[in-house]
């Protein structure tokens, strides 16, 4: 146990060992988070205009969007107009696909829901994000053939909104979630220790009786204990710090923190096995994380909403876009709906790519 | 025998890098590989050290065949990388005991070895330097330090006094010596000559991938001597000398530089008599008078039909 303790303590010397390092590994993150705060925290929770947002349905999807608000009791279906709705959500009538959409494309109105209650949208907003989330909800209902009273008539999506969420949050929460994914730095040096490429320093772990396997666990390890202590110091300096309060005291944050932190080790021992000259994994590691941030909205929430107009399944599977969302989910609106599907998926794609990272590092023999 | 390597041929696409290759290390022995550079010299020690693979042929290492996996021969064997294989963020101590750590688990026993192999490098004052503030004879020092502080029973020094000051190059040679005399076979590569021949029991010569020649000194030297060269130096100048020279059987050649004639002889031995002979019959005091030997460069010219340097 000491010598891995020793190892640690060297691998972290030999990461953060210069000024530069310290400054982009530890400082920039904090610094982004600095500034963001600074520009946007006045936004946070200032009065959130919710204006109602535009729809039309399909017949069938009348139900779900009727319980966006939570009815006091359980409505009479027999007497209930199923052609209109309002609440303070949006409002809208039932309507034929083919117009709906054409609607939507002359901005008429701004989401349509169609029977199966996939939500089609022309913009983004928190109308729609709550639209989002209650569809999903429904279909989970629907799905497990439950019956109507499965509808949590307590939960009401819409109540204080304004007080906890804002736009601007998908911002600091894409900062996160890159944050979260800190350890791919490490982790992507793992393979250059491993594979001889002309590395010296290859050669000395090669000719060594240390296998492989046991120098990327320890690199592994290593990797996680600086991403569980950058996710903490991160939490840490926005909440006592910053005064800024994103993190609720949830346990779902854990599963969640964890399958984050996993995917990005194991992206970064991928792009670091793949990749033969260290400078372009290092370019690669960078690169790859921003774009997948800054797809998930760290630059700007206009960023994702366009992308959720022209490309939305980028969405779906862009790890970033993932953890954002569901730590805003998790702490902002309490909602777990889409927890596990999330850990899972992350898990998936880590499982993967240690498959092959592993694969091409047992292969590398020259 | 520590190492026996039989008909190694090793390529890297279309290039054989090494060509049937024979070699014999036998214990407690240093044995010096010399050659051009991509003569094949280190790709032989990694195909040794199981670091590539290859094609045809047979290694083994303590009788066994080095596997990547071989773990228990690898704690015996110690290996010094050509180019410097440090971490620049760490210490001369952390450095040397991080890869130490790769080879002893005990951390009691791992801190006598690291602190042994600092003092055997001559490094105790600089235990809290980082590599860059070293010059590059200490760094060459800390290098060789990394590679043999679990003292092993097989070192392999590929090029260790490349770019060295002399005096940490003959600190190093002296280190290597003590290293054999603790009982470590050494295999060691070289482009300095003079230090393969001071250093090494047994030398092999090496060019494109082949083994050219082995042996001792001695031996190497005696594989081309085919002619004789004396050189003599007389008390005074004699025009007639150098046509009396070149009517003695057996010369081939006679010229004179400086005073000092230089003959030739078409066959390798005992010609020295024959002139100490003529030169007393004709009266001739010398100054000097010894028979020239050929040097290992004047081998590997012989052998190879170029310069090391080349």
């Amino acid at each position: 146990m000491k010598r891995i303790l020793t190892y640690i303590k060297y691998e972290l010397k030999v990461f953060l060992g210069n000024y530069a390092s310290m400054f982009w590994m530890i400082a920039f993150p904090l610094l982004l988070l600095t500034i963001y705060t600074f520009f946007f925290s006045n936004l946070r929770f200032g009065e959130v205009e919710l204006e109602k947002a535009s729809v039309a349905y399909h017949e069938e999807a009348f139900m779900p969007l009727y319980f966006v608000e939570a009815p006091k009791e359980m409505p009479n279906m027999e007497t209930l107009d199923k052609s209109y709705i309002e609440n303070s959500l949006f409002k809208g009538k039932a309507s034929e696909k083919d117009k709906a959409l054409e609607a939507l494309k002359t901005d008429e109105i701004d989401a349509y829901v169609d029977k199966d209650l996939s939500l089609v949208i022309s913009k983004n907003g928190i109308s729609q994000m709550i639209m989002d989330e209650v569809l999903t909800t429904a279909k989970q209902i629907s799905s497990l053939k439950l019956p109507l009273t499965a509808y949590d008539f307590n939960r009401s999506y819409t109540e204080n909104i304004s007080e906890k969420y804002s736009p601007i949050d998908v911002v600091f929460y894409a900062l996160f979630a890159m944050i979260s994914l800190y350890g791919a730095y490490l982790s992507g040096t793992i393979g250059n220790r491993l594979i001889v490429r002309g590395k010296t320093i290859a050669l000395r772990y090669a000719s060594s009786p240390t296998s492989k396997a046991r120098q990327v666990m320890l690199g592994v390890a290593t990797s996680f204990l600086w991403s569980l202590f950058m996710v903490a110091i991160t939490i840490a300096y926005s909440e006592f710090i910053l005064k800024q309060h994103f993190f609720s005291p949830d346990a779902n944050n854990i599963p969640l923190i964890m399958s984050a932190i996993i995917f990005g080790i194991s992206w970064g021992l991928f792009l670091g096995t793949v990749i033969k000259k260290e400078s372009s994994q290092t370019a690669a590691i960078i690169s790859s994380l921003l774009i997948m941030s800054g797809i998930s909205g760290m630059f700007s929430d206009g960023i994702r909403t366009l992308i959720q107009r022209t490309f939305p399944p980028i969405l779906k599977i862009n790890p970033v876009s993932l953890i954002s969302d569901e730590l805003l989910k998790v702490n902002m609106l309490g909602n777990y709906s889409t927890l596990a599907e999330t850990v899972l998926k992350l898990t998936g794609y880590s499982i993967i790519l240690i498959i092959i990272s592993i694969l091409h590092i047992r292969r590398k023999r020259a | 025998m520590v190492i026996k390597v039989e008909n190694l041929v090793k390529e890297f696409k279309e290039i054989r890098a090494l060509d049937s290759f024979n070699l014999e290390l036998k214990e407690g022995e240093i044995l010096g590989l010399i050659g051009p550079n991509g003569s094949g010299k280190s790709t032989l020690l990694l195909s040794i050290l199981g670091i590539y693979s290859y094609e045809k042929g047979e290694i083994r290492v303590f009788n066994r065949e080095l596997k990547p996996n071989s773990y228990d021969i690898k704690r015996k064997i110690g290996f010094v990388p050509q180019d410097l294989a440090l971490f620049e963020e760490l210490t001369v101590y952390e450095n040397i005991d991080y890869f130490c750590g790769l080879y002893v688990r005990d951390s009691k026993k791992r801190k006598e070895l690291v602190n042994k192999a600092i003092e055997f490098v001559g490094l105790e004052k600089f235990r809290k330097f980082i590599p860059s503030k070293l010059s590059g004879g200490l760094a060459r020092r800390l290098n060789i330090a990394c590679g043999i502080a679990h003292e092993p029973e097989l070192i392999f020094l590929d090029e260790p006094t490349v770019a060295v000051d002399a005096q940490s190059r003959s600190f190093i040679l002296e280190g290597i010596k003590e290293l054999n005399r603790q009982g470590a076979s050494v295999i060691y590569t070289s482009h300095y000559l003079e230090e393969v021949e001071d250093l090494c029991d047994r030398i092999a010569i090496i060019d494109q991938g082949r083994n050219i020649i082995t042996g001792t000194n001695e031996e190497l030297k005696d594989s081309i001597i085919t002619t004789e060269i004396i050189k003599i130096t007389l008390l005074e100048e004699n025009a007639d000398i150098l046509k009396d020279l070149r009517n003695l059987s057996h010369v081939i050649d006679v010229t004179v530089k400086d005073s000092e004639y230089t003959v030739k002889f078409d066959n390798p031995k005992s010609n020295i008599a024959d002139i100490a002979q003529f030169l007393k019959e004709k009266g001739l005091t010398y100054l000097k008078l010894y028979t020239e030997l050929p040097s290992l460069n004047d081998v590997f010219l012989e052998l190879t039909g170029k310069e090391l340097r080349d």
